[in-house]
């Protein structure tokens, strides 16, 4: 298949490990942003075939693990409600909140649906208009223009009774966030291309020229991670400190304009709390005033909710690339993806997850043998 | 109190000034053009009985209400005053928009009753992408008003809505922000000279 198949060819992969080895002179370490780019490096063994001297540490960019917990708490709460209807994508019903997860939640007798796109949702309301119809809106820039459109035709279709739970984050402000930690090891970064299809690359420009770090926006193959890779140790090398973009295929310097203007009319910047990592100021979407009427936030008074996180699950230092899943004491034994502790063994796009589902737990096992 | 060699302390004090000067310098010689408009837009509008509203949240609320007292007050005692109110002084009313509507209403409700067309409203954000003063800026154009931002970063959001925006390219937010003090004193000045006063500080 086009665009496919050659980015899984393994000559050119061995030929672009080749010129990455010529290449390489001293360590470095790099972040891959996105969950997505961790699952294909994990799932093709991309980090065994590198050079000793690039550590690859994996970033922020899995939108369910970043949610916080405080986050799901609310959501279990309004969807405890008799008259709510709370749909979800189906990756953030076995997310842990404090006492239990969605599942639970709908098995003790809530409503509670998984849906493929948010507008769904609409349907689901005009079928119910005497209930309330929730969903939960969590996500990086990628989701936000799908979800700000489900708002936009319920306000044009009159759906009162439909709203959004608001959770969505954006990449730029916790790279910042993970480059101004007096902990920060990341010098270059595979930069996330999803995202970027819909941003535009423009907003990074500043933070590699503020920090002095490349950032190469990359795609999710193989071969493309493997050519980000080399796209950002060439820069490394030559002290060079820019953003370039290797998905090309599908990523504009303006990215998607249309679904900007979206995100743009429909939601306002706002400080968000990132699980593991705390608030980022700026660092998020919330609903604007004039869709207020569609906001779950303001519709459901939900009481203050404290929040417990599991003491050893090292999730918040893994998603800032301080540590790796394996350095984890319950990596593998008592966190699982069937007893997930953290947010990170829950995601298909968690590192932890990705570690555990291609066996690097074995690996980490063996060593310890 | 980890103790600092006096050389590392005087090097780093001297680092942070050297870096403040050179993003003013800067800033000015490529917003010079823009900032000029600037001044004879709201030169032309105070000039002819027309008010200035100031906008922004944290410390660029108190740039917002220096700028006002700088026009309201001249330091200068020969130079007139002008009409200007910073937007960010009243706590009965911030509290209640807040309250009962949202905070990203905060100025422009304000906007919406007192400002009328040919006033200038100017919103003071640092990242450009606080709501409330992007709000502000959008409502004042809807009204006709000149709607100036002074951003930081890559400008944000104010860079769209506002007619004119003099944004600071720095992650800084105090580099930002001495940079928008020294602004609004140059601004102020500017705008006293364009309307005939002797440039003399």
């Amino acid at each position: 298949m086009k665009y496919l198949d050659e980015y899984r060819d393994g000559a050119i992969a061995e030929k672009i490990v080749g010129e990455i080895r010529r290449t390489v002179t001293r360590p470095w370490v790099l972040m891959e942003v996105c969950g997505g780019q961790t699952h294909s490096i994990v799932k093709y063994g991309l980090d065994y075939l590198l050079p000793p001297e690039i550590e690859l540490v994996h970033g922020p960019g899995c939108p369910v693990c970043v949610t916080p917990l405080e986050m799901i708490d609310r959501a279990h709460a309004i969807a405890r409600q008799p008259d709510v209807i709370f749909c979800s994508f189906g990756d953030m019903l076995r997310v842990p909140g404090s006492d239990s997860d969605l599942f639970q939640v709908r098995a003790a007798g809530a409503n509670v649906r998984i849906v493929y796109s948010p507008m769904d949702c609409l349907k689901i309301a005009q079928a119910n208009p005497d209930r309330k119809v929730v969903f939960f809106a969590i996500g990086f820039e990628t989701t936000a223009p799908a979800n700000a459109m489900a708002v936009c035709q319920a306000k044009a279709l009159g759906l009162r009774n439909f709203s959004l739970l608001v959770s969505h984050v954006m990449v730029p402000p916790s790279m910042t966030a993970i480059l101004q930690s007096p902990q920060n090891r990341v010098q270059g970064f595979l930069g996330p291309g999803h995202v970027c299809a819909v941003m535009g690359w423009s907003e990074y420009e500043p933070i590699a020229a503020r920090y002095r770090v490349p950032i190469v926006i990359t795609g999710f193959e193989p071969v493309d991670l493997l050519e980000g890779i080399l796209m950002t140790v060439r820069q490394l090398e030559r002290g060079r400190a820019e953003v370039e973009n290797q998905y090309a295929r599908a990523v504009a310097r303006e990215g998607n304009l249309p679904a900007r203007r979206m995100i743009a009319q429909v939601f306002d910047i706002a400080d968000r709390s990132w699980r593991g990592i705390g608030i980022i100021p700026k660092s998020g979407y919330k609903l604007s005033y004039a869709y207020r009427e569609h906001d779950a936030d303001r519709i459901f008074q939900v009481e203050s909710i404290r929040t417990r996180e599991p003491e050893i699950c090292i999730a918040g230092q893994v998603l800032k690339g301080q540590k790796k899943p394996v350095d984890c004491p319950a990596f593998g034994t008592e966190c699982t993806p069937q007893t997930p502790l953290g947010a990170t063994m829950v995601s298909a796009e968690g590192a932890c997850a990705a570690y555990f589902n291609y066996g690097r737990h074995l690996v980490s096992l063996e060593a310890q043998v | 109190m980890a103790p600092i060699p006096s050389t590392t302390f005087k090097d780093a004090v001297l680092r942070k000034c050297r870096e403040s000067a050179e993003m003013k310098a800067r800033f000015f010689e490529a917003n010079a053009d823009t900032l000029e408009m600037v001044c004879r837009r709201i030169a032309e509008s105070l000039s002819t009985g027309h008010q200035l509203f100031v906008m922004g949240n944290g410390g660029s609320s108190c740039d917002a209400l220096h700028v006002a007292v700088e026009f309201v007050h001249p330091i200068i005692e020969k130079r007139r005053a002008f009409p200007a109110r910073a937007l960010t002084s009243d706590t009965a009313l911030l509290t209640a928009i807040s309250n009962d509507a949202d905070f990203s209403q905060t100025f422009a409700e304000q906007l919406r009753l007192f400002g009328r067309a040919g006033d200038v409203a100017l919103g003071i954000s640092t990242s450009g992408m606080s709501a409330n003063v992007n709000y502000g800026l959008q409502a004042a154009r809807e009204i006709g008003m000149v709607a100036v931002a002074f951003s930081g970063k890559d400008g944000g959001r104010s860079k769209d809505v506002a007619e004119y925006c003099l944004t600071v390219p720095s992650f800084s937010i105090h580099r930002i922000q001495e940079v928008h003090t020294t602004l609004l004193h140059v601004l102020w000045d500017m705008v006293h000279v364009m309307l005939g006063e002797e440039d003399i500080i």
